[in-house]
């Protein structure tokens, strides 16, 4: 079980980051965050840049993790990697808009 | 003991009824396999002669064959029928059957389960048949859209036949995946470790794993909008606080991962059939194996794609467009790994090759017509039309119906036990090539000249006549051309000679059975060491046959079969299952009567159908287990397992985890759901908040907390080989529980009576159904605790064998759980406010 985990740990961080901040964008534009400002942008989008770097974070941990300790099966390391690899460019390509799109309309 | 001795005993153990009852009481994986697959195509052949007629209607301008009313109603059973009646079962049905099979198993983890799953699936089919026989079927679209399909639109009854249809239907799918992942987790031959596993297997894994994450979405959406039909609570009623958007989440949410739900097992049957007809192994196995897995997640983070026409927000629609980008590199990668597996072997342009050539040729058109609607100004100008009738079908004919046709040849001398001898295939091939491409090429081309979807007829002078024609020629070929394969498979499967064992000499477990295979498949388990036993041992077959394996002596006339570790697959456990019975089928007729209760709106009928179905349950279970404490079994190799039930994890603890990840995921897509409308929806605030009280929360968590804390005062399992005590276990903690979760029912109950308006405004209605939801597990979890206490008194339950004990655990934990979730679902926000 521990080596599925593994296989399957970094995605579903991924979808996980993903989510919350599809609903984190939602909340924020519901809330009216988007017309506080911050440090020259909107508040709402510093929150959304934040929660990125964060979900960014998060998988270079995970990465590392998996670097350092060792599956059961051999096996596992090298598919693993690859899951790993998968959500790390998912987590920065899908949710890279949230720099520059207009958030609320 | 000789091989044809244990084949005997074996088969007197394993044996299906004979006669006419044989497939009411069967349970064999087999048997089902076969006839999940047989009732998929018959939905198949039911869908296509749809198609035929809707290429009828629309072969000449202004048509007078079908009035608009009957379109709709014969479109939407269409795409209703292949997408839930045939596609998903097709699936079920080819890993029912093959699963064990390559897993070198003797069946699946719940074989009563299997056949409860299958007929729900036949009922809940002919309720939808029977509908469109009495031509009060669903008109509203396969996707069903609200308000359309709202009370208002559509007061008759042809929407509550969808929604009440396909919830019945799904929990097939729902019952299935749970059986597909214990088995596949704990039901293998020992030694094959997850790296071992043959490639299909993986795919499977992964497609039951997103059914359990895809459907309770859909499942939930249905209900809700049977709620609003039924009761009038306002989920998707804009006026009153609803959204109707809400829906389009909810089924897309489903929505696409059902695509990959689709495509996956195609996919697994093309890098099986490809690697032995190139007479290779698979190239980039680990490749394929983390694409797959990338594939799967990354579809859930695509729904919102087929809503960029709704006007949500520019950084909604970038993400989506942009993970919807990223999708085509996993299939990329499993494309090439089967170019490069043709490239390195010496590919053999047999039936089977033929139907995966035309399968590139036809799903990489899908692919890019995919890629271009998934480009938001194209997808503005292409919705709704033609164009992506034309598409979907490139993906959903080319990517399933393709493969499993290649399936089908692939599979047929394992199947039938014959050597395919009429020669009608590669004519039928033909024909559905040239067919398939001449319908659906000219749709593209329709659609961007304007054509929307789903319009029964047009006018003469729209320029769309000739294209029309050309593509309802190319349907009549197809069809045609689809009844020659299904004339080919029958006459082989009758009249051909018998075939030898593994004609395709592939290296699979599959094919080191007897053709056609026994009842209990392989005579002794095999001792898997490689990634295909049968290319490595060419007599393993003989082998298994004289004993030479894992559970070779028949005892005691009982099915035996052992569960593995997860990942290195080593024996764990003795399995006896259950044997032939009618159970599931009457189970599934109380099931059945449920959601006719509902569909005739007969109410006061509906709790009965509720207690039958607990009553039913409890019998289920019951009848397994033993009163006496079981040594540890020998299984061959010198080596002993204890007895499954006096285990901690047997197979039903792995089967309540895997359904509970699908109704944790129902859970969270209600809670999307009410922050969604909360957030979003028009007409918020509510007339009316409900009001905070301190009792029902008190009441609830501490119920909840009194509950889990007994639960864990139960007896930790003595150590295995520490004697023979059977002491009865304490009866105290399990009263504990039961009153613990009583009061979480109660504050349910107290919740639900002071709802405020809940069909005046969306947030009443929500709030119904979160409480409902919680009293729904806390009762499952009385039951359950009920259910102990009379084993435990009836000496089923010892300090051994307590499996049953682990397992009403985890419910009550579960429960307790669910039940503060919704508590502070419920009042938390009312502080606020
Ligand atoms: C046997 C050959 C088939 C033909 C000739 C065919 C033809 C058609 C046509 C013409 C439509 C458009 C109806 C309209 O918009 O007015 C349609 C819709 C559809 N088809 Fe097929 N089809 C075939 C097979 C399949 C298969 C195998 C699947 C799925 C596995 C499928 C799924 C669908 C779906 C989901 C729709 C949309 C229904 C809706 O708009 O609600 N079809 N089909
Ligand atoms: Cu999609």
């Amino acid at each position: 079980m521990r080596d599925l985990l593994r296989i399957l740990i970094a995605p579903l961080i991924w979808l996980a980051a993903f989510s919350a901040v599809y609903a984190l964008q939602g909340f924020g534009c519901a809330a009216g965050l988007n017309e506080a400002i911050f440090v020259g942008m909107s508040f709402l989008r510093a929150m959304l840049i934040l929660a990125w770097v964060l979900t960014i974070a998060t998988l270079v941990g995970i990465f590392y993790w998996l670097e350092r300790t060792a599956p059961r099966l051999p096996w596992t390391s090298a598919i693993s990697r690859i899951t790993a690899c998968v959500a790390m460019v998912a987590a920065i390509w899908s949710l890279f808009p949230v720099t520059f799109t207009s958030i609320c309309n | 003991m000789n091989a044809l001795k244990r084949h005997r005993l074996l088969t007197r153990i394993w044996a299906s009824d004979s006669g006419w009852k044989r497939c009411f009481t069967t349970v064999s994986h087999t048997d089902l396999g076969r006839m999940f697959l047989g009732m998929a195509f018959f939905y198949f052949a039911v869908g296509g002669v749809l198609a035929m007629l809707i290429r009828a209607q629309l072969a000449s301008p202004d048509a007078a064959f079908m009035g608009p009313d009957i379109y709709n109603q014969v479109f939407t059973m269409h795409g209703t029928m292949m997408m839930f009646l045939f596609a998903i079962p097709a699936f079920e049905g080819l890993a029912v059957y093959l699963l064990p099979k390559m897993l070198g198993a003797r069946d699946l983890a719940f074989p009563r389960l299997t056949a409860y799953g299958f007929w729900c699936y036949t009922f809940g089919g002919f309720m939808m048949l029977t509908s469109m026989l009495v031509g009060l079927a669903p008109d509203g679209g396969w996707f069903m859209y609200p308000p359309l399909t709202g009370p208002a639109a559509s007061p008759g009854v042809n929407t509550d036949v969808w929604l009440l249809g396909v919830t019945f239907v799904e929990i097939s799918a729902i019952c299935a995946a749970v059986e597909l992942c214990v088995s596949i987790l704990k039901f293998r031959a020992p030694g094959m470790s997850l790296d071992k596993m043959p490639i299909f297997v993986w795919y499977a894994l992964v497609t039951a794993l997103m059914i359990l994450t895809a459907f309770p979405p859909l499942i939930l959406g249905s209900i809700l909008l049977e709620l609003e039909r039924a009761i009038g609570l306002p989920f998707f009623d804009a006026a009153l606080g609803g959204d109707s958007l809400l829906w389009q989440h909810l089924f897309w949410l489903f929505g696409h991962p059902e695509v990959y739900i689709i495509f996956l097992p195609a996919a697994g049957l093309i890098s099986t059939i490809i690697p032995v007809m190139s007479r290779t192994s698979l190239l980039g196995h680990g490749w394929v194996v983390a694409s797959v897995v990338a594939l799967a997640f990354l579809s859930f983070g695509l729904w919102v794609h087929h809503m960029f026409a709704t006007g949500i927000p520019h950084m909604g629609v970038a993400f989506f467009s942009a993970a919807s980008t990223l999708v085509a590199v996993p299939t990329a990668v499993q494309v090439f790994a089967w170019i490069g597996t043709m490239w390195h072997g010496r590919p053999q342009l047999q039936m089977p090759m033929l139907y995966i050539l035309g399968f590139f040729a036809t799903f990489v058109i899908g692919g890019l017509t995919g890629v271009m609607l998934a480009i938001v100004p194209f997808d503005w100008q292409a919705h709704d039309t033609a164009f992506v009738t034309a598409h979907l079908h490139y993906v959903l004919f080319g990517g399933f119906v393709f493969p499993v046709l290649a399936g089908l040849y692939y599979y047929a001398p394992l199947v039938t036990g014959r050597r395919r001898f009429f020669r009608i295939g590669e004519y039928a091939f033909g024909l559905v090539f040239i067919g398939f491409h001449g319908t659906f090429f000219a749709m593209h081309w329709v659609g961007l000249l304007g054509q929307r979807r789903r319009i029964y007829t047009y006018d003469a002078d729209t320029g769309w006549e000739l294209i029309n024609l050309i593509s309802s020629i190319g349907g009549f070929v197809l069809a045609i051309g689809l009844a020659m394969v299904l004339l080919d498979l029958a006459l082989n499967a009758i009249v051909a000679i018998r075939g030898k064992r593994n004609p395709w000499r592939s290296g699979t477990l599959e094919w080191s059975m007897m053709l056609p295979p026994s009842a209990y498949n392989f005579a002794s388990l095999p001792r898997v060491t490689s990634r295909e036993p049968l290319a490595d041992i060419p007599d393993l077959p003989t082998r298994l046959a004289r004993g030479e394996g894992y559970l070779a002596v028949p005892r005691d006339g009982r099915r035996e079969m052992l569960t593995v570790s997860t990942t290195h697959a080593h024996p764990e456990s003795l399995v006896v299952y259950p044997g032939n019975t009618a159970l599931p089928i009457l189970m599934a007729a109380v099931t059945g009567s449920f959601f006719l209760s509902l569909l005739f709106k007969i109410y006061w009928f509906t709790p009965f159908a509720v207690l039958a179905v607990a009553a039913l349950a409890w019998r289920w279970v019951w009848g397994l287990g033993s009163q006496t404490d079981e040594e540890d079994q020998e299984i061959g190799f010198g080596e002993t397992v204890p007895h499954a039930m006096q285990t901690d994890r047997s197979q039903g603890w792995w089967g309540s985890v895997f359904l509970m990840v699908a109704d944790a995921t129902l859970f969270g897509s209600l809670i999307f759901g009410y922050a969604f409308l909360w957030t979003i929806a028009p007409n918020w605030p509510p007339p009316q908040w409900l009001a905070f009280s301190v009792w029902e929360p008190l009441i609830g968590v501490a119920g909840a907390a009194v509950a889990i804390i007994a639960a864990r005062q139960t007896p930790r399992p003595m150590q295995r080989r520490s004697g023979t005590t059977t002491g009865m276990p304490h009866l105290l903690p399990t009263w504990q529980s039961l009153l613990g979760l009583s009061a979480l029912a109660a504050a349910f109950i107290g919740l639900l009576l002071r709802t405020p308006l809940p069909t005046e405004h969306a947030y009443g209605a929500v709030l119904c159904v979160i409480s409902a939801f919680g009293l729904f597990h806390a009762l499952l979890a009385i039951l359950m605790l009920v259910f102990l206490v009379f084993r435990i008194r009836r000496g089923f339950i010892s300090s051994r064998r307590r499996s049953e004990v682990e397992i009403v655990k985890l419910w009550i934990n579960y429960a307790a759980l669910i039940g503060v979730v919704c508590l502070v679902l419920i009042l938390s926000p009312v502080l606020f406010t």
